[in-house]
């Protein structure tokens, strides 16, 4: 099968890591610097571990960043070390573009799975809009194919821009479920107290937005963002005595694929994605009709429906139906990004993968507030790098 | 012995400037000379084609090593001057040589290279072959052209490259505004840096891709590994057809889509296209596009590709292909420039 030439095998892991703690900053264009930031999110999880937990019980910490403007591109480990206050304790920096955060948490869930640490700190940090304006848009470009799409004049909107065309070309109800995903998830931003954008839209504001990237306009594409996001990963004895209700990771699948979308036999699947999902699904106890809420790596609005369909919960071209059905929303059958997603909550590169598994912790424990979607049991977290080149997807179920 | 022509093609320009054909921003002297000797090359064939190459005009630096890869073949460039008598030298009749000349008056260049070229041709076809002091003579073009010669043994035909109809027009300062203003800036791109620039040739400039032996799969760029299995060894390096493209995807980047090198660029012409373009089953590439108005194509486009500034960087041009629509049904007959012999063939 083709799929399985062209892709990587997938990591696989199918043992249960317990989430017991996690923190969350604000995102958006904020005053605090990446230091302040990490220690923010860091200190909120461990604060959050429910009967208490001393620090120096982590024994491994990992931290997902782009480095974006080249803030510590080197070493941002022992900056970890530091705010974390975990004095020799080895930290190690992942980077896969966007989908830092995912494998982040894939590198603490092995952590676990091997025996190599009990407790394991797993944080994401970007600090994006401290610099000027054209050196932000090289740094979004860095994790692109810079050597040929860049140079035929593409960012990640002009390649989100290209699939948006095909996958309208083929389905053309979705140019209105496309305006739908955005204002959804403004909709859910405007009830999370760390959304950058927590205003409502309409769809007549996406249709008037400037277009970027055609077809997609300003209100088809995230926002640059600062934040950071920590959870704290325990192994199954000893969550137990942090809290009665840890949520377990049931299984977690990760792929790459090519980094150039010219270099692929299909523009509108992600087959990292696909391959992910399979992996995950391959070891968790319940199928996708258990899933009660969606975290999907909504960097563009196009995004969220390739990644409905690549997830396997709807057929080619079915996202847009599904969306515009209002199955998608918090009140929906299948609720996707009830935190806004990238798209409104924003998408502070390396925090992103973190805050999504933030956000199931919180939603599958019933402390999401007024966004929570109710009785949620088991929950989906996807997280892309690049148009598609690094996917990872999480499986969870509360404890 | 008088010069003697055996074919020859003339590439105008899709732009106009005052009702005159001119180069577009993304043009220069050797992007014309490029597409004109494309464009011959593609309306007749010639084996074995002359090593040597005449220029006659004033060309840029990479003119100096760019036609190597460009041709895919070693060639000897010799730079005759401009007007006639560059022209004059470069049609000595002791030595097969393709000759270009271009013409770029909108630069302020008034060499009439190009034009004198298009004279000799005009008179070649009407009159037979003459002294090279006739090159002087008037000819029919005033505007940007690359004028291309085969000088070899015998008067033979001239064709024009087929045009579109609906010409686009700039206007003369901002013309000179897109064309000038980003030779000064220093591009903060993610830096493709000259070494990969120059090893990456043969895909930029001539879509080299390479065919596996063990799968049959194609991968474009050429990289030495088979994309689909993985195979090293014994890939076959071929050149995928650099005008029979079909747009399979496209978009149109607008004011702060576009990566930081294409700064100037969109300050001076707004937005532009891109394309993802089918140049065979299963094989995609991405293309800016150019000489099209609107940018954004539509699916199912035919394109052609040619040769372009990119952009600066590294205190150079960078130059690769860019998509621009091909001419769809009735397409003009070959207009020979100043004489009546035109190929029966079109390049496009």
């Amino acid at each position: 099968m083709s799929l399985d030439k062209t892709i990587r095998k997938a990591t696989e892991v199918g043992h249960r890591a317990a989430i017991v703690g996690a923190g969350h900053t604000r995102f958006g264009a904020l005053d605090a610097g990446p230091r302040a930031l990490l220690r923010e999110a860091i200190d909120r999880a461990v604060a959050s571990v429910d009967r208490g937990m001393d620090r120096s019980r982590i024994g491994e910490a990992f931290v997902a960043t782009l480095g974006f403007g080249g803030w510590q591109i080197g070493n941002v480990a022992a900056v970890v070390a530091e705010e974390a206050g975990l004095p020799g304790v080895p930290v190690t920096r992942v980077e896969n573009a966007c989908a830092s955060g995912g494998f982040a948490l894939l590198a603490g869930v092995r952590a676990i799975e091997t025996g190599a640490a009990d407790l394991v700190l797993v944080a994401g940090v970007e600090k994006m809009t401290d610099v000027t304006n054209a050196r932000r848009r090289y740094w979004l470009g860095v994790s692109g194919d810079t050597e040929w799409e860049r140079s035929a004049g593409l960012t990640f909107a002009g390649v989100y821009g290209l699939l948006a065309s095909r996958y309208l070309h083929d389905h053309p109800e979705g140019q209105d479920a496309l305006a739908a995903v955005a204002v959804k998830n403004h909709e859910n931003g405007a009830l999370n107290p760390n959304a950058h954008f927590q205003k409502r839209i309409t769809r007549e504001d996406v249709g008037r937005a400037p277009r970027v990237a055609e077809p997609l306009g300003l209100y088809d594409c995230c926002p640059v963002s600062d934040g950071a996001a920590a959870v704290l990963l325990a192994a199954p004895e000893p969550a137990k005595s942090f809290t009665d209700t840890p949520v377990f990771v049931e299984g977690i699948g990760a792929a790459s694929d090519r980094l150039a979308v010219q270099a692929r036999d299909d523009l509108v699947r992600f087959a990292a994605t696909r391959r992910a999902a399979e992996a995950a699904f391959r070891h968790a106890p319940f199928d996708r009709s258990a899933i009660a809420l969606l975290e999907v790596h909504d960097c563009f609005t196009i995004a969220e429906l390739l990644a409905l369909e690549d997830l396997g919960f709807a057929g080619p071209g079915g996202a847009a139906a599904l969306t515009l059905s209002g199955a998608t929303a918090r009140s929906g059958r299948l609720p996707t990004n009830p935190d806004g997603g990238l798209k409104a909550k924003g998408h502070p590169i390396g925090a992103t993968g973190v805050s999504q598994v933030h956000e199931v912790f919180l939603q599958l424990r019933g402390a999401a507030g007024p966004r929570q979607v109710p009785g949620a049991e088991r929950a989906l977290a996807h997280n892309v790098g690049g148009a598609g080149a690094s996917a990872t997807v999480a499986l969870f179920q509360r404890g | 012995m008088p010069p003697t022509v055996v074919r020859g093609y003339v590439y105008r320009p899709a732009w106009t400037l005052d009702g005159r054909p001119a180069a577009g921003p993304d043009e220069d002297a050797f992007t014309l000379a490029a597409t004109a000797l494309e464009g011959l090359l593609a309306s007749a064939p010639a084996d074995p084609l002359p090593g040597v190459l005449r220029l006659v005009g004033e060309f840029p630096e990479v003119s100096e090593w760019g036609f190597a890869p460009l041709l895919g073949r070693p060639v000897r460039v010799v730079h005759d001057g401009e007007g006639p008598s560059g022209l004059a030298a470069a049609l000595r009749p002791s030595e097969d040589a393709l000759v270009v000349a271009v013409d770029l008056p909108e630069r302020g260049e008034d060499s009439r290279s190009a034009e004198g070229a298009l004279a000799v041709a005009a008179r070649l076809a009407a009159e037979g072959p003459s002294g090279p002091d006739e090159t002087a003579r008037p000819g029919t073009g005033t505007g940007a052209e690359a004028a291309l010669a085969l000088a070899a043994s015998a008067v033979g035909g001239w064709i024009d490259h087929p045009r579109r109809p609906g010409r686009l027009t700039l206007d003369a300062h901002r013309l000179r505004a897109a064309v000038e203003a980003p030779t000064r800036v220093v591009a903060e791109g993610a830096l493709v840096p000259r070494a990969r620039y120059l090893e990456s040739l043969p895909s930029r400039w001539r879509l080299v891709a390479e065919r596996c032996p063990r799968c049959a799969a194609t991968t474009f760029p050429a990289r030495g590994a088979c994309a689909r299995c993985g195979e090293r060894s014994g890939l076959v390096p071929f050149a995928l057809p650099y005008d029979g493209g079909t747009v399979v995807a496209a978009t149109a980047i607008g004011p702060g889509g576009q990566p930081t090198e294409f700064d100037a660029q969109v300050a001076a012409q707004g937005p532009y296209g891109v394309v993802l373009v089918a140049l065979a089953p299963a094989v995609h590439a991405t293309f800016a596009v150019t000489d099209a108005a609107p940018v954004r194509l539509a699916l199912g486009t035919r394109v052609g590709t040619r040769l372009r500034r990119l952009y600066p960087m590294e205190g150079e041009w960078r130059y690769g292909r860019k998509a621009v629509p091909l001419p769809s049904g009735d397409q003009p007959g070959p207009s020979a420039a100043g004489g009546s012999h035109g190929a029966p063939t079109q390049p496009e």
